[in-house]
């Protein structure tokens, strides 16, 4: 459990602040809150890690465990170079926020205050008795379910021979396993990354893997509760507890699987696709760009659906033809950059995606 | 009726998977396209997006038949009703804005109670875990055994991930090219043998809900002992001399 609080940590809190210090350069003029920017930046740190093994594994294959473990902590030491000025501004924020809740609480009616308390109380009581129970059990249990064991003995592959090349290759020969898949390994190499920290303190375990599901679970509620917050709280209550009410979303919090992780970044993307639309700053489609690729870096699904992000801000975004020509051009160029490559790998030199559907045995 | 319910219109009637509040986007969305002059553009971005998305989603078979792919737009759904429904009732009376809350808030402990069973199935076997139905035996035999190697394969029937991911032992899955051969043989002793030695399969690995068929089904129950039946499914070994050997002597 200490070493999955570290790679958690690590991965999911200090990755994605770096990330996010670094994207509040584009802010300058605050036209995006920082601390909707942060919550949404925490689902960053996994995936961009990812990507940064996808293309090295692709790239640079066949090295040490360290070299892939340097690699990833060089690049990060670089972006946090970049938004090093941000990290106390990005802190600011926070404090102030939090102040600017402490006075608004004190000039409530008594009555509000305790209804305040008794709604925080209820989420935070609601929120420790179930992280309670998944750590101490949900999390422990083995590995089950049919695609976090496909994609996981994917990472298991990537992670042995430190390639991505037997995504390719069926059967697997050292194993036999064979299996085509059209998705782009981004969850996979989640598990070739816990396994590459893993190999620093003689330890083979999953437990970060098995996590990905709830916390992007946990990052939908919290962002759906967010939004509504602004407008009532007990609409945010009703929104997250309906939710809830589906079925297929309390299974996403309580199964591994990438459900949650490749919903959440469609989930953004759509939130950007309106920003850039509505604002047309920089960060706006940046960031349109960035969640619109980690979607389809996640899943086919998101892959498919990011298309029709670019025909949506092209057809409704204000300007002449070329600067929406430009504009949706850049946002194509980012999401081949952040995963969307994979797809055109695999299309042409590959089993042909969705669109051609072939199998071909060997790599090239 | 049911078809369109339940798959073309499942985003919106499958109370089970996506609660019953959903349903709502329908006449927010009529409403939307009647007041659409008035809309923002971004805003239109939005629902063309989820329009298209719908119709991507549910247009393909599989789709259809899995909730999975049509999840993908429930959370967002779910927060586009509240949003877009808040709007429209906020500048009503506080009462009115309260009953909604309230019918709404019914609905949803409504929708829990009706499928409490599946929450508490699921409860039980995932958050406070009882009757754990794993291979724990079956994979522990196998990551023990020595002599899974090249020249003694697994032959992986249903559910081959739990057999790669937790062990590092050689399979054969039941639906790879390289038994075609076997499934097209002519008689039991050729199919037999084809397994046997020249497949090189030694133990299967079969989940409970995989029937075999056709000479898999003979072998296993002719030429095979059972060694492990687990919470999940069961273990066989193939006997080093089969029937007909032991009958002839």
């Amino acid at each position: 459990m200490i070493l999955f609080s570290l790679q958690f940590i690590l991965t999911n809190i200090i990755f994605s602040t770096i990330i996010c210090t670094a994207l509040i350069r584009l802010n300058k003029e605050k036209k995006h809150s920082n601390l909707e920017l942060s919550l949404f930046c925490l689902g960053l740190g996994p995936v961009f890690t990812s990507l940064l093994l996808y293309y090295l594994l692709l790239l640079f294959p066949y090295h040490s465990n360290l070299f892939y473990l340097s690699a990833v902590l060089i690049i990060y030491l670089f972006l946090s170079f970049l938004g090093r000025n941000y990290f106390s501004i990005l802190w600011k924020d926070i404090t102030e926020k939090i102040k600017k809740a402490k006075k608004i609480f004190k000039n409530l009616s008594t009555y509000h205050q305790i209804e305040l308390i008794l709604i925080s109380s209820l989420i935070i009581f609601l929120l420790a008795s179930f992280l309670f129970l998944y750590l101490t059990n949900t999390l422990q249990t083995p590995l089950d379910g049919t695609d976090s064991l496909r994609y996981g003995t994917f990472g298991k592959i990537f992670f042995v021979e430190k390639s991505l090349e037997y995504r390719w290759i069926r059967p697997y020969p050292k194993t036999g396993f064979y299996l085509i898949l059209n998705h782009a390994p981004s969850f996979s190499i989640l598990l070739t990354w816990e396994k590459i920290m893993d190999s620093f303190f003689n330890a083979d375990k999953d437990l970060y893997y098995k996590s990905l599901s709830t916390y992007y679970g946990l990052l939908i509620l919290s962002i759906m509760f967010f939004w509504l917050c602004r407008k009532n709280k007990y609409l945010a209550l009703l929104g997250i507890f309906s939710l809830l009410s589906g079925y297929a979303f309390f299974h996403t919090l309580i199964t591994q699987h990438l459900d949650s992780y490749r919903i959440f970044f469609l989930i953004i993307s759509w939130i950007y696709l309106a920003y850039a639309i509505d604002k047309k700053d920089t960060l706006s489609f940046l960031l349109l760009g960035i969640f619109s690729g980690f979607a389809s870096f996640s899943h086919t699904i998101g892959a498919v659906i990011v298309i029709f992000n670019c025909f949506a801000l092209f057809i409704f975004m204000k300007g002449n033809l070329k600067y929406k020509l430009t504009k949706t051009t850049f946002i194509i160029a980012l999401i081949i950059t952040c995963g969307g490559l994979h797809y055109i790998l695999d299309t042409f030199w590959g089993f042909g995606w969705i669109i051609f559907k072939r199998g071909i045995t060997y790599w090239g | 009726m049911e078809l369109w319910l339940k798959h073309y219109l499942s985003l919106f009637f499958d109370f089970e998977h996506f609660g019953n509040l959903n349903w709502l986007a329908i006449p927010l969305f009529f409403y939307f396209v009647a007041t659409i002059k008035k809309r923002k553009r971004w805003e239109i971005a939005i629902v063309f997006v989820l329009f298209l998305s719908c119709l991507f989603l549910l247009g393909t078979a599989k789709g259809r038949s899995n909730p999975r792919y049509i999840f993908t737009l429930y959370p967002f759904t779910l927060a586009v009703i509240f949003l877009y429904g808040w709007e429209l009732i906020k500048k009503k009376r506080h009462s009115l804005q309260i009953g909604i809350l309230i019918i709404c808030g019914i609905a949803v402990l409504f929708n829990f109670y009706q499928h409490k069973e599946t929450y508490s199935y699921f409860w039980k076997h995932r958050v406070t875990p009882k009757n754990l139905n794993l291979a724990y035996e079956r994979i522990d035999f196998i990551n023990k055994t020595e002599d899974i190697n090249s020249n003694n394969l697994v032959l992986v029937c249903c559910h081959r991930y739990l057999f790669y991911y937790h062990t590092d032992k050689k399979g054969i899955y039941h639906r790879d090219p390289r038994l075609k051969t076997f499934y097209r043989q002519k008689n039991k002793e050729a199919a037999f043998d084809m397994l046997k030695n020249q497949l090189k399969v030694k133990y299967i690995f079969r989940n409970w809900n995989f029937r075999p068929t056709g000479f898999l089904s003979d072998i296993i129950a002719n030429d095979c002992d059972l060694l492990i039946e687990d919470g999940s499914g069961y273990l066989y070994k193939i006997r080093e001399n089969n029937n007909k050997e032991e009958g002839s002597k």
